[in-house]
């Protein structure tokens, strides 16, 4: 508790939020329409940026809109003068261009990217680390082509367990470089090396000339501005393997060290929703659209609820069509609020695995995949 | 329930107050965002947005400052220090590891440095807003990745 025994930081900026609402007669959501399109900074260098909630309403997130996450600040790559190694357990390395790259057969995946640190700010007690709020994540169009197509020209040999992977990010002094693998089985079954996002060429910020793209998985594992795939028996290490990016195996309760024997990787992400349109204040009587997002590391959203008194009662949202295996689903809910007052307004998701979004999930030390309820507070008057 | 609903009203009308003592509702300058707590001045245009990458935040006074300022900048834009929301003993740890990292830092200086970064950015810290910037720009992104068109 940082605001009082009563209330919560989170509950202290909803009650701000009914309270700017009342005077400005507006809230966030939208109230801020009419503001230009913009990113949020947390960091000018190394670079790190994350959307606005409002901007995020749209199937595909727009490239120049889309949350940008750096460790350091990187060197700019020619996309001339870049090349991908591909070596290891491999029976013929490889060096290709990206003109050898783009030869290869093309593919389109539809997903979700998000940072593994989405919404650390709203763990209690605090933890270290970029203070994400909601919009460091995004969904968009990735086109390159197949890591098994790639890794099938190298030839795989028999002991191939695991993919190491390499990007131009280097860190200062004797900080430790940003290398990391996933289980080949994994890069094998749906992994991509993009290099065009929602149709142009990769930005630079997102990891130009070309990145990794692991559907469903941690943004930890998209390797930006990616230089070499190493294939080994075992997995990388280093402290980007060992120390960081992990999560306990048990919750062990806020605030409690875990040592690292006791965590395991990150991978899949946890099933999540957000609100994206809500207005301020509503009168009885009025309908209004309430809308939002929703993804898990699952392939697909079953179900998403909305409450309008915090999570006593739910009602059934409409999930939008359109849809590919790990992207995100809009919803919407069309609310005629009967009760004057001030209604928190809940969201929660259950996959197509079955799993459900909590109310308050499991601290962790690092403060990785928060996804508790996203709440807002609507006046009817 | 009923008495929680009082007390977020009590805050409701407390945050009011204060907002009209520094000059009214709705001609006070700052409008808080409420779910992300970003401070703006509307109406905004992209035009007038600093680029990604502005620095927009600074160190406040106090002892500490200077050793932390020569010490962290370098590579840490002070926002990325001001967000947090850590004990001195969370920040020894941190500093510890940046020192394990080469960070130029005397013994000396961490033990002055956790205490201004203690206070600075203590749990209870809620000064921190993200700096208001202009989207990417193609030409950013792209000016040093020619032949990918």
């Amino acid at each position: 508790m940082r605001f009082g025994a009563r209330i919560n930081r989170r509950e202290f900026f909803d009650v701000l939020a009914a309270a700017a609402a009342m005077c400005a007669g507006s809230s966030t959501l939208d109230g801020a329409q009419s503001e230009a399109r913009h990113l949020l900074q947390l960091s000018g260098y190394p670079l790190d940026l994350e959307t606005p909630l409002k901007a995020l309403t749209s199937y595909l997130t727009p490239n120049d809109l889309f949350f940008v996450r750096t460790h350091w600040t990187p060197t700019r790559v020619d996309s001339a003068m870049w090349s991908l190694t591909v070596d290891g357990e491999v029976s013929r390395p490889l060096k290709l261009s990206l003109a050898d790259v783009k030869a290869l057969p093309r593919t389109d995946v539809t997903c979700v990217l998000q940072c593994s640190g989405n919404g650390r700010n709203w763990f209690d007690p605090p933890v270290p680390g970029v203070q994400w709020r909601y919009g460091a994540v995004g969904n968009a169009r990735w086109s390159g082509v197949r890591v098994r197509d790639v890794l099938s020209r190298a030839g795989l040999k028999n002991v191939a367990q695991h993919l190491h992977t390499f990007g131009g990010n280097a860190p200062p002094g004797r900080v430790p470089p940003f290398n990391r693998s996933l289980e080949l089985e994994k890069a094998l079954a749906d992994a991509i090396i993009a290099y065009e996002m929602n149709g142009d060429p990769l930005p630079h910020e997102h990891g130009g000339p070309a990145r990794l793209v692991v559907p469903g998985w941690a943004g930890d594992h998209w390797m930006k501005w990616l230089s070499r795939l190493s294939i080994s028996r075992e997995p990388q290490v280093g402290f980007y393997m060992e120390t960081a990016y992990k999560y306990p195996i048990r919750p062990r309760g806020p605030g409690v060290a875990v040592a690292s024997g006791d965590m395991r990787p990150i991978t899949e992400m946890f099933v999540k929703s957000n609100i994206t349109s809500a207005p301020s204040r509503i009168r009885v009587g009025e309908r209004t659209s309430l809308r939002g997002f929703a993804f898990s590391g699952a392939p697909d959203i079953a179900r998403v609820e909305v409450s309008d008194n915090d999570g006593v009662t739910w009602r059934q949202a409409r999930l939008n069509d359109q849809h590919h295996p790990y992207a995100w689903r809009l919803w919407s809910y069309e609310w005629a609020p009967t009760v004057r007052g001030i209604h928190q307004i809940a969201v929660r998701a259950r996959d197509s695995r079955g799993r459900e979004q909590p109310k308050i999930p499991d601290w962790n030390p690092s403060g990785y995949l928060y996804n508790g309820w996203h709440t807002v507070m609507v006046e009817v008057a | 329930m009923i008495g929680s609903r009082v007390f977020r009203l009590a805050w409701v009308l407390i945050v009011c107050v204060v907002a009209s003592i520094e000059g009214g509702c709705r001609s006070a300058a700052v409008i808080e965002s409420p779910d992300l707590n970003v401070r703006s001045t509307p109406p905004l245009s992209t035009e007038s947005l600093p680029q990604p990458g502005t620095v927009t935040a600074s160190l406040p006074p106090g002892a500490g400052m200077e050793t932390v300022r020569s010490r962290c900048v370098a590579c840490h834009e002070p926002a990325m220090l001001r967000q947090q929301r850590l004990t001195a003993q969370q920040w020894m740890v941190e500093i510890e590891k940046m020192q394990g990292w080469g960070a130029a830092v005397s013994n000396e200086d961490k033990t002055q440095m956790a205490g201004y970064l203690g206070t600075i950015a203590a749990p209870d810290n809620t000064r921190f807003t993200p700096a208001i910037v202009a989207p990417l720009s193609a030409e950013r992104s792209t000016r040093n990745a020619a032949g990918q068109r």
